[in-house]
């Protein structure tokens, strides 16, 4: 919603080359993802959180996170104060619904180029990660499950 | 009060760009973490060992603690960036915007509503519940470009089960943080098809089909329109949308929001339901409602726009 709303539906993203890394063969890459990392051990625990509506450390680390990074936009004049103050107001007041969980599905092949190898420093293991930096809407499919 | 007294004599943007550096400090990152502004290393330290004193913390290593201090800083930034003063006029263009959590939203009733819908067996309280926990939400925002005129409209839908079961159709246009209730229909499963169905314009535009009459946009026909825009020629004439009711003497409801310009018409929304099937419809399923049809008058219109040039809409009935 932020995305669409405030930054052109151009999304940031952090991913993986597995949903699930348990279940890929374990002398793979694709195994050596922690649960941090692991984009379906993520979208358990969110649900978690929001089936038991108990804010455990996902929802207070995303709204937290958002807030920040409103006002890193517009410090760095993305977006203007009224509109950091729209997206801390939104992150603060948001129900549980709001902070269900969504799977991006990002076709590899058109995006390759633009991949961006995260440095190992910032991984929680030695599973391959990535960011993209603009993601476009039409560019990744997002389903709920 | 959730604030950080190392921060208290800043600005208050510079202050909470060290909040906000405090929060990205904790919060997992793909890239190094840098600042757009320059943060003084010194205050930044000063303010992090407040935090851990404040909440009694020697460390943030652990997930328990990391959540606290995120919780506190959260809190602090929004009192920052978003004074009590403020907070009105925030809350006003976030559910402009239709980004508002639907309980945070005041609701009103439209005279349409009153005069119509709640007469044909649709209560009050009904409409709230769908409010409460609806099934589906969409909220049209109009263009940037174009959303003078235009009325922001929103969506509902929920869905009763039951023996005859039915979904609640509520058309709402939004002030602000404020749901003003236009419309509200009851679509029964056994008579508007809602299979696959996923939105509630969806849901609309399948009850439309049902109950609506046809409608003629510029050179197009149909019952239901949504955020299409048409073209206009000089030529186009004074009546543009006009609602074609086989010379049949039904009353009708329209709903037309759109913007007109001299050289084209950009509908929102715009459909005419059959009062008088769709009375038919819930009295076939039992809905007891009291209203004389006749006293509806021949045409029930609703219409909101707005005009630019020479251009005028017009709804007219047309055999």
């Amino acid at each position: 919603l932020i995305q669409e709303k405030f930054r052109k539906d151009i999304h940031y993203v952090w991913c993986g080359e597995a949903f699930d890394s348990t279940k890929h063969g374990t002398y793979t890459s694709l195994a050596l993802t922690a649960p941090s990392s692991d984009p379906c051990a993520i979208y358990k625990q969110l649900r978690e959180e929001i089936k038991t509506e108990r804010h455990g450390v996902k929802i207070p680390q995303m709204k937290a996170g958002l807030s920040a990074l409103a006002v890193k936009w517009r410090d760095s004049g993305e977006i203007s104060a009224d509109e950091a103050a729209e997206i801390i107001y939104m992150a603060d007041t948001a129900g549980h619904m709001e902070w269900r969980p969504l799977v991006y599905v990002i076709p590899r092949a058109p995006v390759e180029a633009r991949l961006q190898k995260v440095p190992i420093a910032q991984r929680a293991s030695l599973g391959p990660e990535y960011t993209i930096a603009e993601l476009a809407r039409h560019e990744f499919d997002v389903i709920e499950l | 009060m959730t604030t950080l007294s190392s921060l208290k004599k800043l600005p208050a943007t510079e202050r909470d760009s060290y909040i906000a550096a405090l929060i990205r400090s904790f919060t997992p990152s793909p890239t190094d973490v840098r600042d757009d502004v320059e943060l003084s290393r010194d205050i930044y330290q000063k303010a992090e060992k407040e935090l851990l004193s404040k909440l009694h913390l020697t460390s943030l290593e652990a997930p328990h603690a990391r959540t606290a201090a995120l919780r506190f800083l959260t809190g602090a930034l929004k009192q920052t960036a978003v004074p009590t003063s403020d907070v009105r006029n925030v809350r006003e263009r976030v559910g402009g915007k239709g980004a508002l959590p639907l309980h945070l939203y005041d609701v009103a009733f439209g005279q349409n509503f009153v005069d119509l819908n709640e007469t044909l067996g649709v209560s009050k309280d009904a409409v709230l519940a769908v409010i409460r926990s609806a099934d589906g939400v969409e909220h049209f925002v109009p263009d940037e470009v174009t959303q003078s005129g235009v009325d922001p409209t929103t969506i509902l839908v929920k869905h009763f089960f039951g023996a005859d079961p039915y979904t609640l159709i509520v058309i709402a246009m939004r002030e602000g943080a404020k749901l003003r209730i236009d419309r509200a229909w009851k679509s029964f499963f056994s008579e508007v098809p809602t299979e696959p169905l996923a939105k509630p314009v969806d849901f609309l535009h399948a009850f439309v089909e049902v109950f609506g009459v046809p409608l003629r946009i510029g050179d197009t026909e149909a019952k239901f329109v949504a955020y299409e825009i048409f073209p206009l020629s000089p030529t186009s004439g004074r009546n543009m949308i006009e609602v074609l009711n086989g010379g049949q003497q039904h009353r009708f409801d329209a709903r037309f929001n759109y913007r007109a310009s001299a050289y084209s018409l950009a509908v929102t929304l715009a459909f005419a339901i059959d009062v008088e099937c769709y009375a038919s419809s819930l009295a076939k399923h039992g809905v007891s409602f009291s209203r004389d049809l006749t006293d509806i008058g021949h045409r029930a219109v609703y219409i909101s726009g707005h005009h630019a040039g020479k251009s005028k809409v017009v709804a007219r009935s047309k055999t």
